[in-house]
């Protein structure tokens, strides 16, 4: 690393080579080469200066909620959160040459849980192989000085107004500990778990390139402030959350969709055969489709024991070009019988509850009864036991 | 240089470069006036340059739209201090043969609204002092700036600058308001849609594919409903002009051409009409807060050398040699590195360590001496007064005890 012009008020800290290729590995599985670089620059300042403030500031700093939280939220939205005592400090990685104004994306501002003490404003040179810090505001600063821009959601800082000095941080954090580094924040709104299903599905599209542009921020901004939600997002856009059923019909199945055979090799002696013949006969043709129907069973953990029951799918192309599904929930492997009280719903594209029902003492089978939908459409099973969901979305 | 005597000549006169060397002082009239009669308003005893420093400072801050005449009499004062800044970054040999002393100077004095805006008078230090280390600081970071931006592809530059950047390059262009609306459109969509796909070789990133340009035409047409005035539907082919045009500004930007610096132009008759208002004139009470404000500072100066002194012999060796080595010598980071044959960044992390434990010994000082913890803002003050305090500091104590 060779920096001509070095401030010596700046922070100038080396990418090792190991960090940044182990930086541009880790980021491959990025649905979007744009998510992708994102990934690549907060992770590459993450790695950087987490170990160096251990080393020269403070050894008890810690990233925010697990390396993996901050690695989910990239994808999303820009920065990390790092922990050290009681003080948050949020990384804002950026690739700008000019320090003419300071961005901080309003999530780290606006969402209670994600508000921090001191914002650091970090420039990555992967090319030159150093970041940057060059400088700081805390979140008073940010919020009272800054001025929002509603076209990239951000608060914007003017480069005068950003504390250009770390000494000044870790001599404050000393000397003045009570002084107010954050000003309060609006609660966000607690958004109903079927509109947010919703939202993971619409937001969830990788082909979205800016997902948190396309909600109004409150519900964005609950939407992340849940970590369930958020990695459901996250997953979603990887594209590993919804079941695309059509594909079935092309032997390409999901992983964790198993044959029936696979899961339960003496299934003959279990009481969930459908009564097949009866049913696959067309009410009104009366007549038995050619195709053979497909089951494939997924195993899942659900309550606060994580107990194994297996979700069923079978599915059937009808006459009429729409797409016959039969759903079961039945016992694990080694279990005779359902959790008492555990509960399968059917959940429509926009949120709506079709069909609950919940099992009672001994029960060995759930079942929503048959129903049939045309291609495009999109629904989601639900598996709640102790108030613990797991969550399947479907596309036909 | 021939250094300038009168408190006149200080107040109203700018430096002249002829061949890249400096020429003579010139006059502005207007402000010349404005000084006379500044002069005969004040007791003689006021008379000095520091005193009139505060008293335009204090101007400055106190007025919202600070009059030309005001900004002109500081500016006069600080061309010397522009002028050996800049004098000894190009003598320090690592700026390159084709940055000349005129440029450094322009480059520097272009700047001189952060300084009024960042000085703070009741810190200890001169305005001089602190003009100094801020025109230090603003040469080498364009000159860094300068460097970054001239090794990048176009299509690299624009990912890689801010949009405030842009927009005041923009606007320097000559683009109307609309204009530049349109294009900061245009350009965010670019930045969006179009990443590195490698993780290095980042500024030789190529042009866009025709895939990409047709994605960030329908962004941009889809997204135009937002610009204040509704614009036209565009088509690829004009986004890439357009980004090639703003890529092209931006570049000119730090390069600017010393006529459009909102700098001194020297020779002219400006005739300041307002100057003479009764209000403005300074009350002998405001004079005898001023003459104090000064005395406060020089004692204040004098005890903050020795806390310093103190806080530094308590160092450890390694990082009081690192603070000789780029206070008392001036080396630059890497001559550091290279004469402790270690690393940039070893360098570069042993200063702040040093930096950072001199700001807290001050912040204790004033601690003890006030019986008051310091505020998070006197702890930046006492930080950037840091930076002025050390070279004077390394001269004092002379070169004997400097290792070589």
């Amino acid at each position: 690393m060779t920096v001509l012009f070095a401030n010596p008020t700046e922070v100038w800290l080396e990418i090792p080579p190991a960090v940044q290729t182990a930086s541009w590995q880790q980021s491959q599985s990025a649905p979007t080469n744009r998510d992708r670089w994102n990934s690549y620059l907060n992770r590459i300042s993450l790695d950087v200066i987490l170990p160096w403030l251990q080393q020269e500031y403070a050894p008890e700093a810690i990233p925010c909620s697990g390396t993996t939280a901050n690695s989910t939220i990239w994808e999303l939205v820009g920065g990390s959160a790092i922990l050290v005592g009681n003080l948050k400090l949020i990384l804002i990685p950026t690739e700008t040459i000019d320090t003419d104004e300071f961005r901080v994306p309003q999530e780290w501002a606006d969402i209670p849980e994600w508000v921090g003490d001191y914002y650091l404003a970090v420039r990555v040179d992967p090319d030159e192989g150093y970041v940057n810090i060059w400088g700081y505001a805390t979140h008073r600063q940010l919020k009272t000085r800054g001025s929002y821009d509603g076209g990239d959601r951000t608060y914007a800082l003017d480069g005068d107004d950003v504390v250009r000095d770390l000494a000044v941080l870790w001599v404050s954090r000393e000397f003045c500990p009570r002084a107010e580094r954050r000003v309060a924040v609006a609660a966000l709104p607690v958004v109903p778990t079927p509109q947010a299903e919703n939202l993971l599905r619409r937001l969830g599209n990788p082909d979205l390139t800016v997902p948190r542009l396309e909600v109004p921020f409150p519900l964005w901004g609950s939407l992340l402030a849940d970590e369930t939600w958020r990695d459901g997002l996250f997953r979603c856009r990887r594209g590993r959350t919804e079941v695309n059923l059509s594909r079935w019909f092309d032997n390409w199945f999901e992983t964790g969709w198993q044959a029936v055979e696979t899961v339960f090799p003496t299934s003959g002696n279990l009481g969930f055969a459908f009564r097949r013949s009866a049913n696959l006969r067309d009410p009104q043709t009366g007549r038995v489709p050619r195709d053979e129907p497909i089951r494939r069973v997924k195993l899942i953990q659900v309550g606060e024991d994580q107990r194994t029951v297996a979700l069923l799918v079978e599915l059937s192309p009808e006459s009429d070009g729409r797409v016959g599904m039969r759903i079961q929930l039945l016992p694990g492997p080694e279990m005779s019988h359902l959790p008492a009280k555990i509960r399968l719903s059917l959940i429509s594209e926009t949120g709506e509850t079709l069909k609950s029902i919940e099992a009672r003492d001994r029960d060995d089978l759930l079942q929503i009864p048959r129903f049939k939908c045309s291609s495009g459409y999109h629904f989601s099973l639900r598996v709640q036991l102790d108030e613990i969901d797991a969550i399947e979305m479907f596309g036909v | 240089m021939r250094p300038r005597h009168s408190i006149i000549e200080i107040f109203s006169t700018f430096v002249n470069f002829a061949d890249d060397r400096f020429s003579n002082w010139v006059s502005d009239p207007g402000l010349h006036r404005s000084m006379e009669s500044s002069l005969k308003q004040t007791p003689e005893s006021s008379h000095s340059e520091d005193f009139w420093a505060l008293h335009w400072h204090n101007r400055w801050k106190q007025e919202s739209k600070p009059s030309p005449r005001v900004e002109g009499h500081l500016l006069a004062y600080l061309q010397e201090t522009c002028y050996w800044v800049a004098r000894k970054t190009a003598q320090a040999g690592f700026v390159g043969a084709q940055v000349g002393l005129a440029d450094l100077f322009q480059m520097a004095i272009a700047q001189v609204r952060r300084i009024f805006k960042g000085f703070n008078a009741g810190q200890g230090a001169s305005l001089k002092d602190y003009a100094g280390v801020t025109f230090k600081s603003i040469i080498r970071d364009t000159l860094r700036q300068r460097r970054e931006t001239d090794i990048c592809s176009d299509w690299a530059l624009l990912r890689k600058i801010s949009q405030k950047r842009l927009e005041e390059a923009l606007s320097r262009a000559g683009l109307s308001p609309a204009k530049i609306a349109e294009y900061r459109l245009a350009w965010s969509g670019f930045k969006t849609l179009y990443v590195p796909e490698r993780g290095a070789g980042t500024r030789q990133l190529p042009p866009p594919n025709p895939a990409t340009w047709e994605a960030i035409a329908a962004q941009y047409n889809r997204d135009r409903h937002t610009l204040p005035a509704a614009g036209t539907e565009v088509s690829p082919e004009i986004l890439e002009r357009w980004l090639k045009e703003s890529a092209k500004w931006t570049r000119a930007y730090l390069y600017p051409d010393t006529t459009s610096l909102n700098a001194a132009q020297p020779g002219q008759d400006r005739e300041y009409l307002d100057y003479l208002r009764d209000d403005e004139r300074e009350s002998p009470l405001d004079q005898a807060i001023l003459q104090e404000e000064m005395a406060a500072r020089e004692a204040r100066r004098s005890q903050v050398h020795l806390a310093l002194a103190e806080a530094i012999a308590k160092l450890k060796p390694e990082l009081q040699e690192i603070l000789k080595l780029y206070y008392g010598r001036e080396l630059t980071q890497q001559e550091i590195a290279r004469q402790l044959q270690t690393k940039q960044y070893t360098v570069s992390r042993r200063l702040s360590k040093a930096r950072e434990l001199l700001v807290k010994a001050l912040a204790r000082w004033s601690q003890d001496t006030q019986n008051i913890s310091p505020t998070c803002e006197q702890i930046q003050q006492m930080a950037v007064a840091l930076e002025e305090w050390l070279p004077s500091y390394f001269e004092q104590i002379g070169d004997a005890q400097i290792p070589t």
